[in-house]
């Protein structure tokens, strides 16, 4: 599904060039659950980054469904994230001016759904994630939890091909990251869906099917995961 | 460029609602005053100039004024010509002045100015100056030995509130001596003082014609005048009655109102016009250095809103006109409220108008020139809404995400 071949990211800072991506080459399949690890610093959120289309890389390709993502305009590549794409971040990256439920349904919105169309799925999507109560809530007015279930309702709204999260329970206390988790794996399992998530913290090893560990840019293993039952 | 344009609305609208209504608020009004400052002067400016006018036409040339002809002093025969122009179609009136240029002496004070000649009967049906009587009586037909003065003629005992020379206060009853510039010289009883507010019309001295055949000497009447004024009936089109008096064989100079102080209110209305516009330019550039500030700062803190946005696949025009479009809102009910602020100063000032040393003027708001600055307005705003927007989702979205 995703093929990314010797991806290299090198930033400049003044004099200084720092090498993020130092050929990064890796195979995702649909309906994989896949945990980017590593310590600070090692390349796993640049990585995400490339791979979900938000920042290009100095080096490398990508192929995303036979396509050549690198090639597209940037109001193509904006275009095919909005379709294919859904994005968790580890702030939630909520608007603040909008509700839970007008926050789900803006991707939906933004590709043309009709809006009684657009707030039933966001509806449903809120309730996926026990949030339909508080569907008419703005995002100060929900927990870091409840605002990071918001967010992955959102990212679900328009059945993306790809999940991609950035750390989604960097802010979140264990029981909070637990309920997050939850939900991605139930989500991967239920709908097949492809879940890319980023993660420093290594007891989430045990929700992902299989984890790339990067260290100083560069892939060091890959692990793959069973689980029982 | 203007596809989703329900999303930029739901964002704007959202953004409008709920991202401090205070802010919005504030903005409003200080729109609104943008507004008012760009058309209310100009409207005072309209005002004084219609003042003018009317000024002119109740005091100075009536609606149609006939001069002598080119390199010609005076109007010869004017009685037939009156004659020949009392009997043309939308004519109500016509009136001959005859004016020569005298020196009125009152006590220790000499003013030089023109003495004009009229006939009552005549004056009072093409000009409004007998309305306009500050004291004592105007002046009627026969009259002899007595004179009409301006308001700024008589002036003040304190000279120093006087505009011009004045005669020190003279009042009605004093006895002014005139010496007109063929030598004649006579004492006149001040009949009565005119006050119109037209800095022109109330510097002017009014004799009977009866009296002025008399300055003049020689056996028979003077039939000549210097001008004649015509007034028009209230529905007559004065360039058709101009054309028509011409086609009645009158060879003078006819012109209408306009057409006799076009050189003088045509520079005033140029140099009006540049006032207006310097105004009109300073509150454009307030409001876009204003609205420019504000959208600067409203999308520098949404610098990271708008990251997520793009980041999620929103396009960049969908974002950026939905600042726009907050901008439009913020515009649209600016102009709103400072149309009532407009509309309530010149309610107030058509009340209570305003007083100007040339007269009292209301304020007169052209409907062209509100829409002309509304346009001008919301283009303003617009662009200087548009581009700190466009500038901040052009950022590279990581950047704009971190806020950094």
């Amino acid at each position: 599904m995703i093929s990314a071949h010797n991806l290299k990211k090198v930033y400049r800072m003044g004099l200084v060039e720092v090498h993020a991506l130092n050929g990064v080459s890796l195979d995702i399949r649909t309906g994989e659950f896949i945990g980017i690890m590593g310590s600070s610093g090692s390349g796993k959120s640049t990585l995400l980054h490339m791979l979900g289309l938000l920042d290009d890389p100095t080096e490398g390709e990508i192929m995303i469904g036979g396509q050549d993502v690198l090639e597209f305009s940037d109001s193509r590549k904006g275009r095919f994230r909005l379709n294919n794409f859904g994005f968790i971040f580890q702030d939630y990256a909520l608007v603040p001016e909008l509700t839970a439920i007008e926050n789900v349904i803006l991707p939906s919105i933004a590709r043309g759904t009709a809006l009684p169309d657009a707030y039933a799925a966001g509806c449903e999507y809120l309730d996926h994630v026990e949030l339909y109560e508080r569907r008419d809530h703005l995002p100060a007015e929900l927990s870091g939890g409840e605002q990071q279930r918001v967010a992955i309702a959102r990212a679900l709204v328009n059945s993306p091909d790809v999940l991609f999260a950035d750390e989604p329970c960097a802010n979140l206390d264990s029981e909070n990251s637990r309920v997050v988790l939850d939900l991605f794996r139930q989500i991967n399992r239920d709908f097949s869906q492809t879940v890319i998530m980023v993660s420093h913290e290594d007891w989430h090893k045990e929700y992902f099917n299989r984890v790339i560990r990067l260290r100083d840019g560069k892939i060091e293993r890959e692990e793959t995961i069973r689980h029982d039952g | 460029m203007f596809e989703n344009l329900g999303v930029s609305v739901f964002l704007a609208a959202r953004a409008l609602q709920r991202g401090g209504r205070g802010r919005v608020l504030m903005n409003i009004i200080v729109i609104a005053f943008v507004f008012t400052n760009m058309i209310f002067l100009p409207s005072v400016i309209s005002g004084a100039v219609e003042s003018y006018n009317v000024q002119t036409i109740d005091f100075m040339t009536s609606d149609i004024v006939i001069q002598p002809r080119e390199d010609e002093r005076y109007i010869e025969d004017a009685d037939t010509l009156l004659n020949r122009i009392n009997r043309i179609p939308g004519v109500v009136r016509a009136s001959a002045r005859f004016s020569m240029p005298a020196s009125v002496d009152f006590e220790e004070n000499t003013v030089s100015i023109e003495v004009k000649a009229f006939d009552p009967r005549d004056e009072v049906e093409v000009t409004k100056i007998h309305e306009y009587m500050n004291d004592g009586n105007y002046l009627g037909s026969g009259d002899r030995d007595e004179i009409l003065l301006g308001v700024l003629v008589t002036g003040h005992e304190d000279k120093s509130k006087d505009f011009y020379d004045s005669l020190g206060g003279a009042a009605v009853g004093d006895v002014v001596t005139v010496r007109y510039a063929n030598g004649v010289v006579r004492d006149y009883r001040i009949k009565g003082i005119v006050q119109t507010k037209s800095y022109i019309a109330d510097y002017m001295a009014f004799v009977t014609a009866d009296e002025m055949d008399g300055v003049l000497g020689g056996t028979e009447p003077n039939t000549r005048a210097t001008e004649i004024l015509v007034k028009a009936t209230d529905d007559a089109d004065l360039d058709a009655l101009k054309r028509m008096i011409l086609s009645f064989g009158v060879g003078e100079e006819v012109k209408t109102w306009e057409d006799a102080t076009s050189d003088i209110v045509g520079e005033s209305v140029e140099s009006f016009n540049i006032i207006n516009n310097i105004t009109i330019i300073g509150s454009l550039i307030i409001a876009i250095v204003l609205i420019f500030i504000l959208m600067t700062i409203k999308t520098f803190n949404n610098r990271k809103q708008i990251g997520i946005l793009k980041a999620i696949g929103i396009k960049k025009s969908v974002i950026i006109n939905s600042y726009v479009m907050q901008v439009i809102f913020i515009c649209t009910f600016g102009v709103i409220l400072g149309l009532l602020i407009i509309e309530g100063m010149v309610l107030y000032f058509t009340a209570f108008p305003i007083e100007f040393p040339d007269g009292t003027v209301t304020p007169i708001v052209d409907v062209s020139m509100l829409i002309e600055n509304t346009i001008m307005l919301y283009i303003s705003s617009a662009i200087a809404g548009f581009i700190p927007a466009w500038r901040i989702t052009n950022e590279n979205i990581l950047d704009a995400m971190r806020g950094a």
